[in-house]
């Protein structure tokens, strides 16, 4: 067993079509400790649900190919093993909750069938009158009465059937859940109600988790370490409170400066100007100078390299990266 | 005041109870919901029970014909609709009732048998060639072939070339449907494997086959059924117009469009001889295509009603 559940080393995924490549995750790399859950956090398009599929293989292809990269799923690298090894995997070591729980159920079978079939998958021997009982104790587990079992997703609400989805992907106990925007489908007041239930779930499980969200006030509630995402890049990598109380890349603190305070009176949200950029064609040198306030002429030219400003806490920006070579 | 007001309250109570004791059991079920919709639809609900009827008496038409099927009667030619003959006689004096009787047994089972048959073989093609994009072209591509001929003459040109006979016409009837059910299975099928439950599949270590069936099929089966079921209907037809034609079934068997092309001859004088299996060839017909509108409005919850 090692320390860490998840290592993932200069991963690159690359969609190809006939006419463009879309660089969609560009050499990332970063590590999850067990029971801790990391924040994958960036704007739409940002690579952050590629990263999770690429973590799961299931980047569809073609068009989508990881060129590169090595991810280490508890000590085993899941880039050289067979699908049917990976099959083996998915749903049980790791597994994955999806963004919109009104279309990631099927539709003509109950949701007790969907539960079981995850445990049956797994247990190749158990009767079915045992997975039953643990789909129902599943069921209870994330707070629907097992009378619930024979019916159908389209009689459940959108934060039941999302609790039916997370009971689905911790049925087997994995060692690391992949959750990819579970809230964002939901209203405010379930959100905090479905978070909550994944955090205690979490704890009592010991799992670790991924959490792909765009909500700020999410990730200060459930991370431990947050990752910030941009044009397919990691530009800041921290805990949770190196990336709230001292973050130091432009975007962060774009992202940050974003969000309303109570107390300030404002008539405009303060927006990051511009937009981010194609990814079949990104811009040369930082990815983000184009829209950063701070940007200087060697910001568009030549790679960015990674600093760390204090350990454990990583910035891809080249004025901390001259101050990092000058300290 | 209070005495009052305290039985407008139990009226009210009863008048509740009385109400709720009417209202039937909400289905839990697909199947039960789409089943409490398909009843709706009386057309669809006479046709079922008139298939079901039809389904008896074939099975039961050796105890109810009051003749043999060719049992013939020289006392007894071309007679019209009488009390002893309600469908009249032949021209072997043969009881058209028992004739009839017998030849659904024939009808219903190459309608069933062959749907079965070009249902099963064109929904796994598809399927494949939907979920196995490197399938899909050839598959397609020869599916596009086979269907492209029209139909009937496919079927005339298998059954000839095979010889007549029960056997071969099923089988030309069967090769003549299956690109229909190919190319619906293979439409819904490219539409559902995108979506993001067959993701979530994936997602828990399913294999392709058990995402196919499980995942998959399910979700695709209401267009197939209803297809199916007018697919029976056109089966029928298929089958005695190349029994017509002489190229299925044999006299002296009892097939409906083989009656017709022997009463052919005594149209101008006896045309019961073929109005009788002509409506029968109608009837069922009628009856399976109501049905399978009545299931094709059952499957589609948007017409609730």
């Amino acid at each position: 067993m090692s320390e860490n559940i998840l290592e993932v080393q200069d991963l690159v995924v690359r969609y190809d079509t006939d006419f463009e490549s879309v660089h969609a995750v560009n050499g990332i790399s970063f590590h999850l400790e067990r029971k801790q859950t990391l924040g994958l956090v960036g704007e739409t398009g940002a690579g952050k649900t590629t990263t999770a599929m690429a973590l799961m293989r299931l980047i569809p292809s073609p068009p989508g190919r990881i060129i590169n990269g090595q991810i280490l799923l508890d000590g085993q690298d899941i880039m050289t093993i067979s699908e049917k090894e990976m099959r083996q995997i998915r749903g049980r070591k790791i597994s994955m909750i999806f963004q919109d729980p009104m279309t990631a159920l099927n539709p003509v079978l109950p949701v007790g069938d969907q539960i079981m079939e995850v445990v049956q998958l797994h247990n190749k021997g158990m009767s079915k009158a045992e997975a039953t009982r643990q789909a129902m104790r599943m069921l209870e587990m994330v707070g629907i009465t097992a009378e619930r079992f024979k019916e159908y997703p389209h009689q459940f609400s959108g934060g039941m059937k999302q609790r039916v989805v997370i009971a689905i992907a911790l049925a087997c106990s994995p060692e690391l859940l992949i959750a990819d925007e579970p809230t964002t489908a939901l209203d405010v007041t379930i959100q905090a109600q479905v978070l909550d239930m994944m955090r205690k779930l979490k704890d009592e499980l010991g799992t670790s988790m991924i959490l792909i969200t765009h909500d700020l006030g999410v990730v200060a509630e459930a991370c431990d370490v947050v990752a910030i995402m941009y044009a397919g890049e990691i530009v800041e990598y921290g805990t949770l409170e190196q990336i709230i109380e001292r973050k130091k890349h432009p975007y962060t603190i774009g992202l940050f400066d974003s969000i309303p305070d109570l107390d300030t009176d404002v008539h405009r949200l303060k927006a990051i100007s511009g937009l981010m950029p194609d990814p079949s064609n990104l811009p040369e040198g930082c990815k983000f100078h184009p829209r950063c306030p701070f940007c200087t002429e060697a910001c568009k030219t030549g790679e960015v390299p990674v600093a760390e400003v204090e350990p454990g806490h990583l910035v891809k920006c080249l004025q901390f990266a001259e101050r990092g070579q000058e300290a | 005041m209070t005495a009052s007001s305290k039985t407008m309250d139990q009226k009210m109570a009863a008048a509740e109870a009385k109400r709720k004791k009417r209202m039937k059991k909400k289905p839990t079920t697909m199947a039960g919901e789409t089943w409490h919709r398909f009843k709706k639809n009386k057309l669809a609900y006479i046709g079922m029970w008139y298939l079901i009827a039809m389904v008896v008496i074939a099975i039961l038409a050796p105890v109810i014909a009051p003749y043999g099927m060719d049992d013939q009667n020289a006392d007894a030619i071309l007679l019209t609709p009488n009390a002893d003959h309600w469908f009249g006689t032949d021209n072997f004096g043969r009881d058209i009732l028992s004739r009839i009787l017998y030849g659904s047994r024939i009808s219903l089972m190459v309608g069933f048998a062959t749907v079965v048959f070009s249902m099963t073989i064109g929904v796994v093609l598809g399927a494949l060639a939907a979920y196995y994009q490197k399938l899909d072209n050839v598959m397609m591509r020869i599916v596009d072939i086979i269907g492209g001929i029209p139909q009937m003459l496919l079927a005339m040109a298998i059954a000839a070339s095979l010889g007549s006979g029960l056997r071969n016409m099923m089988i030309a009837v069967i090769i003549s449907t299956i690109p229909q059910y190919a190319r619906i299975t293979r439409s819904s099928v490219l539409t559902i494997k995108e979506s993001e439950y067959v993701e979530a599949a994936k997602s828990i270590g399913a294999s392709d086959g058990h995402i196919i069936f499980q995942h998959i099929l399910p979700n695709v089966m209401s267009p197939i059924i209803v297809q199916s079921t007018l697919g029976v209907a056109n089966a029928i037809m298929a089958s005695a117009t190349l029994s017509f034609m002489g190229l299925g079934i044999q006299p002296p068997s009892p097939e409906w469009g083989a009656m017709l092309a022997a009463g052919r001859v005594y149209l101008r004088d006896y045309p019961h001889m073929c109005i009788i299996p002509g409506v029968a060839l109608l009837l069922i017909s009628y009856a399976l295509n109501v049905l399978g509108d009545g299931f094709r409005d059952a499957f589609d919850p948007r017409l609730k009603n």
